[in-house]
């Protein structure tokens, strides 16, 4: 659906964004993370045109902006985190010319259906400037699916929201993921993105720092594994036998549960399991302990960081 | 461009100069400038009747500066002409206000990003800004006549060819004044900063000329040192604002009107048609350099 090929954006002093590539498959919820300033508003831009990179290639839906710039921002949908709205325009009037510009069949249907959609009905013939933070930014979501796009770009459309908000808008992007839309979501709420996102990349000081499944990066995060195994007939033997297998960096017992600190380079549950069982103690449960979105964010990019400060490029 | 996307951009033209129309329509500038316009026109007439009244006879003055053009002897002009030419001043004037703050306004607000999300490209964003500013001022003509053939009515002053010429002409101007001021907006990211812009150069575009005539009206033996080198300097700057204002392309086919030539008046729309075009594709160029981000 999006593919970048060593794209980079330089400005003046600064290089935003630097030999990116990227891959969306169509159908995913594809999280792009970032630090402020580390570039995602600048690569959104390019991907939408506003922005001319300065190396690289993007193609969207496997096609260039150069040469299908109308096909493609007619199966695009965009929310941003700014709510430029026709602030003289009801929220009717708003949906209606963006319709237009659309060329959205059966238009006043769609519209009072969105608008339902985000419990703005009653309000549609208010003026937008009287609209609180949330209502535009529900406003510009409806904006953005009204033509039925096919890849959807939200750039942090969660900010200032209540937790309702939130709530509906994650549910948003779910249904419309669920009826085939593919999503790039460019967001701070790392929880949120946690829940709803299959796919993540980080970008830093405009590197692309880590990507992949969102189970994968955050064990890439990780530096070690902990386990939490709960034993009957836990003894000093069992503890020991464990603390002698080369693979188990530390073991603590806190009453009859062992947290143990393995490396990462195998699965080592089924040996520990069995080490248990042979030392004559029962396994009772197991769980591995995982790290968060936000956890793996904030040492992915510190490390990265470093990395960059070692290399003298930060 | 691909042939597959001309129809998307009249799509867009479409659908933006609608809302455009709406959004002014709905403004009171517009009806301040249309009740100004036929606040004038009804001065002058007002003064046509009532020196008939005194007389019996109507002088008409010529209208202003027309010998820059063409020269020579032009005969007094048709009663309703002057009117209709000051009322189509000032609706122009409030055209180029309106249309100089066309692009950045939408910048400035960020509205012309969110558009830019979607199917509008720089061509068919100006090109719709212009639509609107055009038919804008076809909304102000169309109450200017409305006007006249009721005036015409009463004061039984004729609406002759030139009336419909003038029109006609007054429409292309508009061309040149929606032109001008959306070259004057792409230029600038503030609003504040654009209108500045227009009254600068609306400031230069009237007063260029009549420094000018001030100065070629003194007789030549007069004329030494500072102020021969004031008279020519002028006098370049009047060949220049002959071309670039906007406001000298009515003058020009107001004279061409006056003196019954049509080859200067199809001249005269033609220059006109030119500068708009040279004008709007430069205002297109300029912002494509800017971009639309705020």
């Amino acid at each position: 659906m999006i593919k970048t090929q060593n794209l980079s954006k330089e400005f003046e002093t600064t290089v935003a964004v630097r030999d990116l590539d990227l891959t969306v498959e169509a159908g995913q919820i594809y999280a792009f993370l970032g630090p402020n300033g580390a570039g995602k508003t600048t690569t959104i831009m390019m991907l939408l045109g506003l922005e001319k990179p300065t190396s690289g290639k993007i193609e969207i839906m496997g096609k260039s902006l150069d040469t299908d710039y109308f096909s493609i921002k007619r199966r695009i949908g965009v929310v941003s985190e700014n709510q430029y709205l026709y602030d003289d325009m009801t929220a009717w009037e708003y949906l209606n010319f963006f319709g237009r510009l659309y060329e959205v069949e059966d238009r006043e249907k769609k519209i009072k259906a969105f608008l339902e959609r985000v419990k703005l009905y009653h309000r549609r013939n208010e003026r937008l400037a009287g609209y609180s933070h949330g209502m535009k930014q529900k406003i510009s979501i409806a904006r953005a699916l009204l033509h039925d796009p096919e890849l959807l770009i939200l750039d942090e459309p969660q900010n200032g929201l209540d937790p309702y908000g939130i709530q509906e808008v994650r549910d948003i992007i779910k249904e419309e993921n669920q009826r085939g839309k593919t999503v790039l979501i460019s967001s701070h709420i790392l929880s949120e993105i946690e829940q709803t996102c299959n796919r993540v990349a980080i970008l830093n000081k405009g590197r692309l720092v880590a990507e992949g499944p969102l189970d994968i990066v955050k064990m890439k995060a990780m530096e070690d594994i902990t386990l939490i195994i709960e034993v009957e007939n836990l003894t000093d033997n069992v503890q020991k036998a464990i603390s002698a297998e080369p693979y188990v960096k530390s073991v603590k017992v806190d009453n009859n549960k062992l947290i143990i600190v393995v490396d990462r380079a195998e699965d080592y549950r089924a040996r520990l399991s069995r080490l248990i069982a042979e030392e004559g103690a029962l396994l009772v449960g197991m769980q591995s302990k995982t790290v968060s979105l936000e956890e793996a964010f904030m040492k992915i990019t510190e490390s990265n960081v470093k990395a960059l400060l070692k290399e003298g490029t930060a | 461009m691909k042939k597959q996307q001309r129809p998307y951009r009249a799509i867009a033209i479409t659908a933006m100069a609608r809302r455009e129309l709406r959004s002014t329509l709905f403004n009171v500038g517009i009806y301040i400038a249309i009740a100004l316009g036929l606040c004038v026109a009804s001065f002058l007439l007002y003064n046509y009747v009532g020196s008939i009244q005194e007389n019996g006879v109507l002088v008409l003055p010529s209208s202003f500066t027309y010998t820059r053009y063409l020269g020579g002897t032009i005969p007094s002009p048709e009663p309703m002409q002057v009117p209709l030419k000051w009322a189509v001043y000032i609706g122009a004037i409030y055209i180029t206000l309106s249309a100089s703050m066309a692009i950045s306004r939408e910048r400035d607000q960020g509205t012309l990003e969110v558009l830019f999300y979607g199917p509008v490209d720089s061509v068919s964003f100006v090109i719709a800004k212009f639509v609107e500013q055009i038919l804008a001022f076809a909304v102000i003509l169309f109450f200017y006549v409305l006007y006249f053939v009721f005036m015409s009515r009463v004061s039984n002053f004729a609406l002759s060819m030139g009336f419909v010429k003038m029109l006609l002409l007054s429409l292309l101007l508009a061309g040149c004044m929606a032109a001008f001021g959306m070259f004057l907006s792409s230029l600038s990211r503030k609003v504040k900063t654009s209108v500045i812009l227009f009254l600068v150069f609306t400031i230069i575009f009237i007063s260029v000329p009549l420094v000018h005539s001030f100065l070629m009206a003194i007789p030549q033996d007069e004329v030494k040192g500072a102020l021969s080198i004031a008279r020519q300097t002028t006098s370049y700057l009047n060949t220049l604002v002959t071309w670039v204002s906007p406001f000298a392309y009515l003058d020009r086919g107001a004279t061409a009107i006056e003196l019954g030539s049509v080859a200067e008046f199809v001249k005269s729309l033609l220059f006109s048609l030119v500068y708009t075009i040279i004008l709007t594709i430069g205002s297109i160029g300029i912002f494509n350099r800017k971009g639309v981000r705020r």
